[in-house]
């Protein structure tokens, strides 16, 4: 059975980047190339069937309750990896530091790949979607933060900023006598 | 197959070996604790000696000068003397309570014991030999003696014998030879009958300021051993064989009189010049691995590699009564120098300044000697290498008030002080240039009498009374400074619940402990016999029931917190039926301040633990946003500011405590422990949490168990792995110092005070930053050398796999 990643495996199409890819493109191209190309990319040779504006519509509808959709799944997390927060307990161990990092990492994957997330969906208008991912996502965040507040790992309380109470300057100076100065 | 002869070459190696740790990091010196020897006796192959001055009596090797035994033969903790004779088996022994004891000569075992006499005995004592049995005749002063069967202890009345002064034997009839001496010089005479016939040899015994004290023939044959004791407690023990003397051992019996001590690194003097001990560095990191793993070949020891830790320390010992500094190196454990002070009524060592700390330290030490209140003689010396560098002496118009250390710009001697008298004089130690005062002035205290106290300011010529205090109806008997070396690694302490508690830093406090004087006023049955209604003893019904209270419900002991710039009591706290043994003990480290006190009611020792701090954060009082309304200076004189809030807490102990110590570190990270002395011979370290003021009374919340805080409990176990002399036994202890290292979890202990010494490295919070010495160094270089060359072998077969199967 042949595999399919050969060393002896060579494409001959000539791609961007390969030699002598620009100097096809001066070349002439084939007879009847050109045309074909052109019948290809009209619509009119597509043989599409025409739809009706309440098919449209439809279309949309859909469009957007599937944003929708995707906007509430981070709600549906967030209960179980609060659940899960839960149970990890206080104590720093590789479970509830894994429950802790993930609640961190994915509310902040989610929010800046938050285009990626609705990319199929870009002919319908996604702001309110976008935003109560948004909004779900931050909430998730916060949860996570407020777990890691719990197990001593933000800096919110008097013991975490002690640097900020400096030495005194004495504004008198003594010096400690021999100790066995006083006969006793 | 190669498997397993890989596993058979070396296994061996791979077994973890472990060495003994006594005595590796840790020494005890024993001395006969009777200081300069008066009265020496040769029972066969010992030396039995004593010194009618003092209560102990001791048995040291002839040949090497090893103790035997040791006794404190005194009844009572406020006896002061005794007398010692020695039969053919048996040593005798009458002290000045008048209890007589017979001990075995060869293992020091108490074979009986009688009374003699009450109290106040001024003992003597003489053997007689009568029908080939021996008697012992005790006397504790006039006419009147007993003579006492000496094997057995029964008393004969029936023996008479006479009580007379046993001069020391210096004549040898076999040898021929009359030993004497002059001043430090021996003289061993010819002599057939006793006289001096012609002088054979002349020794220089010990130095011009140290003086022969006793002489004694210890074995008289062809080979004469005597011993020979100075003044200032020297004892040494020589041979002399065809007019040829070579010195057996030597031992310096002073050491058990040694009133205070002082540790100084002397790490940068090892190693030789250029060689880099300041900091811990990656590069003598390394050069101390390499020396471990080439220590392995040779028979170098690997604590060579001490002085790149800061353990190689100086005990800077000094004895009031022998007159003399010694310098006890803490690694070889040899006396490197001594220095003989001139005949004093005290002296006092000074070394430091007020801006003295750890790195900024210098080694000099300086000597005052205060001779009949006229003169102060002083001398100044480099601590590690004994060097002197300067000396001198000040004419006095009146006594010693307070010596106050400082530093000098001197480039000789950078140790200097302050001597302030009766009469407001100053006097500047090395001169006047060297030594000045700060731009702002010095404050300093001045005890007056025996339970008052004045602080001053000095500045320039002028001297301002600050403050003074007056214990009235009080004495003062102790009295405690907080350590000059402390590091504080933080200006607060973390609670459970993340809230702050601001530590009380203030260097200039002092304790003193006083106790009541008692007068008449205030004795139990004199206010009764006061009393209206009371009917005259004796005259009472059977059913009256009189009670008599034998123990007082007035305080009589006083823990006084004072400053010493204001002269202010910050905090006094008060304690009833205080007994008066063993003496009250205080220590102050950071904020705390640990004091002992005996307890006459309930027999027992008594720990009372201040914690001193500023104020508390909430645990939201600070924050990313906000910081605390905190004041950057402090002054002693500002009354807002200096009073501090105090947590105070009693404990019991089992034993009695002698003295107290702390342990410090490089950077006060590490957690300190306390050091208990006990009266038993023992050191004892308890852990801070066990003693913390802190600890809840009723139920713990969960903030104080996050904290690690224990419910009260009101006795403090002694744990018996937390000991750190072990086995030793280190008897009378009065002080315990501790230095810092270079490395922060390492403490160097030294106790001292009684005819022990003892000095320990500790590490109170476990060696974190160290390797330990029997940490297995050639079987890490071994798996490392193994790991290595498997992963190249495994390499070359693992493309040697690839390439075959890609060819396939």
């Amino acid at each position: 059975m042949p595999r399919s990643r050969s060393t002896y495996n060579i494409d001959l199409n000539v791609k961007e980047g390969h030699d002598g890819h620009t100097t096809l493109l001066q070349c002439e191209a084939p007879i009847g190339y050109k045309s074909w190309l052109q019948h290809k990319s009209s619509p009119s040779s597509a043989q599409r069937p025409t739809s009706s504006v309440a098919q449209q519509d439809a279309l949309t509808a859909k469009r957007k309750s599937k944003a929708m959709a995707i906007a509430m799944k981070p709600g549906q997390q967030i209960l179980m990896n609060a659940f899960m927060m839960y149970m990890s307990g206080s104590q720093l161990n590789i479970f509830s530091i894994n429950i802790c990092s993930s609640a961190i990492m994915s509310p902040l994957t989610n929010i800046f790949a938050i285009n990626q997330q609705f990319s199929a969906l870009q002919k319908v208008d996604l702001t309110t979607a976008k935003m109560i991912f948004l909004a779900l996502n931050l909430v998730w965040l916060g949860i996570g933060l407020y777990k890691m507040s719990t197990m001593r790992l933000l800096p919110t309380t008097s013991a975490d900023f002690i640097y900020k109470i400096g030495w005194k300057e004495m504004l008198e100076t003594t010096s400690i006598p021999p100790d066995n100065l006083i006969m006793l | 197959m190669k498997f397993w002869t890989f596993l058979l070459a070396f296994a061996p190696f791979s077994s973890a070996l472990f060495e003994e740790e006594a005595g590796q990091l840790d020494f005890h010196i024993a001395t006969t604790g009777h200081g300069p020897v008066q009265v020496a006796y040769a029972i066969h192959d010992a030396v039995i000696t004593s010194n009618p001055d003092s209560c102990y009596t001791a048995s040291r090797n002839i040949r090497d000068g090893s103790l035997l035994w040791r006794h404190n033969v005194c009844s009572s903790t406020t006896g002061k003397g005794h007398a010692m004779t020695v039969g053919v088996q048996y040593v005798a022994t009458l002290d000045d309570g008048g209890i007589l004891r017979a001990w075995h000569a060869e293992n020091g075992l108490l074979v009986w014991d009688a009374v003699v006499h009450s109290p106040n005995c001024i003992p003597r004592l003489g053997v007689v030999t009568e029908k080939n049995e021996e008697y012992v005749v005790a006397s504790c002063g006039g006419n009147s003696k007993s003579v006492f069967h000496m094997p057995t202890g029964a008393l004969a009345p029936e023996i008479s014998g006479r009580i007379s002064d046993v001069k020391p034997a210096t004549f040898c009839a076999e040898a021929k030879l009359l030993l004497n001496f002059e001043g430090s010089v021996l003289k061993v005479w010819d002599s057939a009958n006793g006289n001096q016939d012609s002088l054979a040899v002349e020794w220089e015994a010990s130095s011009e300021n140290d003086p022969i004290a006793h002489v004694t023939l210890l074995k008289c044959s062809a080979s004469v051993k005597a011993l020979i004791s100075t003044q200032r407690g020297s004892t040494k023990v020589i041979a002399i064989e065809e007019k040829k003397i070579t010195t057996l051992w030597q031992a310096e019996e002073s050491l058990s009189s040694i009133s205070v001590g002082s540790l100084v690194d002397a790490s940068h003097y090892v190693g030789g010049e250029g060689t880099s001990h300041d900091l811990i560095s990656l590069p003598n990191r390394l050069q101390s691995q390499w020396s471990a793993i080439t220590s392995i070949f040779t028979t170098e020891r690997s604590d060579r590699r001490n002085h790149l830790f800061g353990f190689v320390k100086i005990a800077i010992l000094m004895s009031t009564s022998a007159n003399r500094i010694w310098a006890l190196d803490t690694i070889d454990r040899n006396i490197r120098y001594q220095i003989d002070l001139p005949e004093a009524n005290w002296h006092r060592l000074v070394h430091g300044g007020p801006w003295t700390g750890y790195h900024g330290d210098h080694g000099d030490y300086l000597a005052l000697s205060n001779i009949r209140n006229e003169q102060l003689e002083w001398i100044c010396w480099d601590g590690p290498t004994g060097k002197v560098l300067q000396k001198g002496a000040i004419q006095l118009k009146s006594p010693v008030a307070q010596i106050i250390p400082v530093e000098t710009s001197s480039t000789d001697c950078r140790q200097g002080a302050f001597v302030l008298t009766q009469d407001q004089s100053i006097y500047s130690i090395p001169s006047s240039d060297e030594v000045t005062f700060p731009e702002s002035g010095l404050y300093t205290h001045v005890v007056d009498t025996e339970n008052s106290l004045k602080t001053l300011l000095l500045r320039g010529s002028t001297r301002l009374t600050i403050g003074s205090t007056v214990f009235d109806g009080e004495k003062i008997i102790s009295l405690a400074y907080p350590p000059r070396h402390e590091s504080v690694q933080s200006p607060c302490s973390v609670m459970g619940d993340d809230s702050l508690l601001l530590k009380y830093l203030n260097p200039h406090l002092a304790v003193f402990i006083t106790e009541k004087v008692s007068s008449y006023k205030d004795d139990e049955m004199v206010s009764a016999m006061f009393q209206v209604n009371r009917k005259p003893v004796g005259a009472t019904d059977e059913s009256d029931n009189m009670e008599v209270s034998a123990v007082s419900t007035k305080p009589n002991l006083f823990i006084n917190v004072v400053d010493t710039v204001s002269g202010q009591v910050l905090y006094r706290i008060s304690h009833v039926n205080a007994a008066g043994f063993p003496k009250p003990q205080a220590v102050i480290s950071e904020n705390w301040i640990y004091y002992t006190f005996g307890n006459s009611k309930t027999r027992r020792s008594e720990l009372g633990v201040l914690s001193l701090y500023e104020g508390m954060i909430g645990s939201k009082g600070v924050t990313a946003f906000t910081s605390p309304e905190h004041s950057s200076t402090f002054s002693s004189l500002d009354a807002r500011d200096s009073k501090p809030v105090v947590l105070s807490k009693l404990y019991s102990l089992a034993k009695p405590v002698s003295a107290l110590g702390v342990t410090t570190s490089r950077s006060g990270i590490s957690s300190r422990r306390l050091l208990l002395a006990t009266v038993d011979g023992q050191i004892t370290g308890v852990d801070r949490k066990l003693v913390d003021p802190r600890r809840p009374l009723g139920q713990l919340k969960d903030s104080e168990k996050k904290e690690g805080l224990r419910p009260y409990t009101e006795l403090i176990p002694i744990v018996p792995y937390m000991t750190i002399n072990y086995n030793q036994t280190v008897e009378s202890v009065h002080t315990v110092i501790s230095a810092p290292t270079d490395l922060e979890s390492q403490s160097l202990v030294l106790a001292f005070g009684g005819p022990d010494i003892f000095f320990a490295r500790t590490s109170p919070a476990r060696g974190f930053d160290l390797l330990p010495d029997s940490f297995n160094r050639p079987l890490l270089s071994l798996v490392v050398a193994a790991l290595l060359v498997t992963v190249l072998v495994v390499d070359r077969m693992a493309a040697k796999k690839l390439k075959k199967q890609t060819w396939l």
